[in-house]
């Protein structure tokens, strides 16, 4: 097998990273594909909880890494999904517990194994970032309708781009359809105007969010929220399907993704 | 490929001291030094340094930073090569001047830094993120963006093809002839020479077309771009 690694970043911390790279993750498996979702955030561990696994965690990457554990051992596979597998990151260690080198040694073996190997980056551009990206093909980008968030997303754009990790892909969250019809929020053209980078997905604000990561249930698997099937399109365009941009329900929103794709084409 | 490290290689033109691609002045700063410490003092007493900064773009204070860093460990730098396009230096005059300010005028025949127009110009091809930074002593051409975070500063003009959303500075440091063209008008801020301007804290007009900015009774206005003309220094006869 030779799978996709790919990385999701944001920058800005808070803008939805780890819940987005479980939701991708679970709705790629649940599509059959064999994934392997990798925490790079050491020592600040998060997507375990997200997906409900933290009490059956035994061995972490670093653990994996230090050759104390094999890697499969590390490996937990999903309760809910068969072919959806977390490496957990350590809680006691910092970054500075990874090599850059040794990262890309592992994502190298993930890579034999898996379809999709997605790594939940930590926010920030220091170590942790860099070790993050070094083994990846491709980039996810998540940012929200903020000028905080969209300028972080800019810098790591450009970040990128030095690393070699060119065209990375772009995932608006959090958006708020009343507030961007009111013209109180930054709209999907606003933030493609200034990163100028291709359209992944669009997601809206859902409350049921809050409550399926606090119960460690990613909300792809819940057929009625909103946000799961925003995830579930970005899902199925990763698998080169062209599927329709989630509808927000702002009278423009149409025409501006319509006005998007044109011009992109 | 480009090189991560600090290169030396001597040649029998002197010693080439070669720096890695990186934007990151503080980080190529840091490179620096600490390959020059690794050579424990190999060097010392060379007298024809060549300073090459590839395809980087730096400012002449940066390049006079440089410098003084490779001249503390006892190598004297007598040229700068590289820059943009490859010319042999971009370094003009006055970095010469204010690098070698500690040299006695005996030792300050060695250095000859060939002479540069003022005005050359480089070229951008490229949108500048938040953080990117392209500097150059004489005009700046950018074809592409610059988004909020990021900085163009030119010792000349600075034309940007593209909407302008960071901070550019023209006519540094004291050029107030220097003016600033872009598509779309919309920096954080915008310096001429010495003078600083700032866009409008409540207004967020966006502009309809190609703007200018120049000095004009000692403050910095913005206008339209059509029917303004350029007033060049010397008019071809």
């Amino acid at each position: 097998m030779n799978g996709k690694v790919m990385v999701v970043t944001s920058g800005k911390g808070g803008v939805g990273k780890t819940t987005a790279v479980a939701n991708i993750g679970c709705a790629l498996a649940r599509r059959g594909k064999k994934v392997a979702l990798v925490d790079a955030d050491i020592g600040l561990r998060n997507l375990d909880i997200v997906l409900g696994l933290e009490n059956r965690i035994v061995f972490d990457i670093i653990h994996a890494m230090e050759g104390r554990c094999r890697l499969r051992q590390a490996l937990i596979k999903d309760k809910r999904v068969q072919t959806l597998y977390l490496l957990p990151a350590a809680q006691s260690k910092d970054k500075e517990a990874i090599q850059p080198e040794q990262m890309k040694q592992l994502t190298g073996e993930l890579r034999d194994q898996f379809d999709y190997v997605i790594l939940d980056c930590p926010a920030g551009i220091e170590r942790g970032f860099k070790n993050a990206i070094v083994g990846a093909d491709d980039a996810i980008i998540i940012t929200t309708p903020e000028v905080s968030a969209v300028r972080d997303a800019d810098r790591i754009v450009g970040l990128l781009e030095a690393e070699g990790i060119e065209k990375p892909k772009l995932v608006i969250n959090r958006i708020r359809p009343d507030m961007v019809k009111r013209g109180d929020m930054l709209d999907i053209d606003d933030v493609l105007d200034i990163l100028a980078i291709d359209l992944l997905g669009v997601v809206p604000d859902d409350e049921s969010v809050i409550t399926s990561t606090n119960k460690g249930e990613p909300a792809v698997l819940d057929g009625a929220s909103r946000a799961g099937e925003a995830f579930r399109r970005i899902a199925a365009r990763l698998e080169g399907e062209d599927v329709p941009f989630l509808s927000m329900e702002a009278p423009t929103f149409w025409g501006r993704i319509k006005r998007f794709l044109g011009a992109a084409r | 490929m480009k090189t991560e490290d600090v290169v030396f290689k001597g040649t029998g033109q002197g010693i080439w001291i070669i720096l890695p691609h990186d934007e990151d002045f503080v980080r190529l700063k840091g490179k620096l030094l600490q390959r020059l410490e690794s050579t424990d003092g190999f060097f010392a007493g060379a007298t024809r340094g060549i300073l090459d900064i590839g395809e980087l773009t730096l400012m002449e204070d940066e390049i006079r930073e440089l410098i003084d860093i490779i001249e503390s460990f006892g190598i004297s730098v007598s040229r700068v090569a590289g820059g943009i396009g490859n010319n042999i230096s971009t370094v003009a005059e006055d970095a010469r001047k204010a690098g070698q300010s500690r040299k006695d005028e005996s030792e300050r025949k060695e250095h000859t830094y060939p002479d540069i127009p003022a005005e050359q110009a480089m070229l951008v091809g490229r949108t500048l993120r938040s953080g990117q930074r392209v500097a150059h002593s004489g005009n700046v051409v950018l074809l592409g963006d610059v988004n909020p975070g990021a900085e163009v500063v030119a010792g000349g003009n600075i034309i940007i093809v593209g909407s302008l959303r960071g901070v550019a500075h023209a006519g540094t440091p004291d050029n107030r002839r220097a003016v600033v063209v872009a598509l779309k008008f919309m920096p954080t801020q915008l310096r001429i020479a010495d003078l600083i301007a700032r866009s409008p804290d409540d207004e967020h007009k966006t502009p309809s077309g190609p703007e200018v900015a120049r000095i004009k009774d000692g403050r910095i206005v913005i206008e339209a771009y059509s029917g303004w003309k350029p007033e060049l220094e010397e008019e071809p006869a």
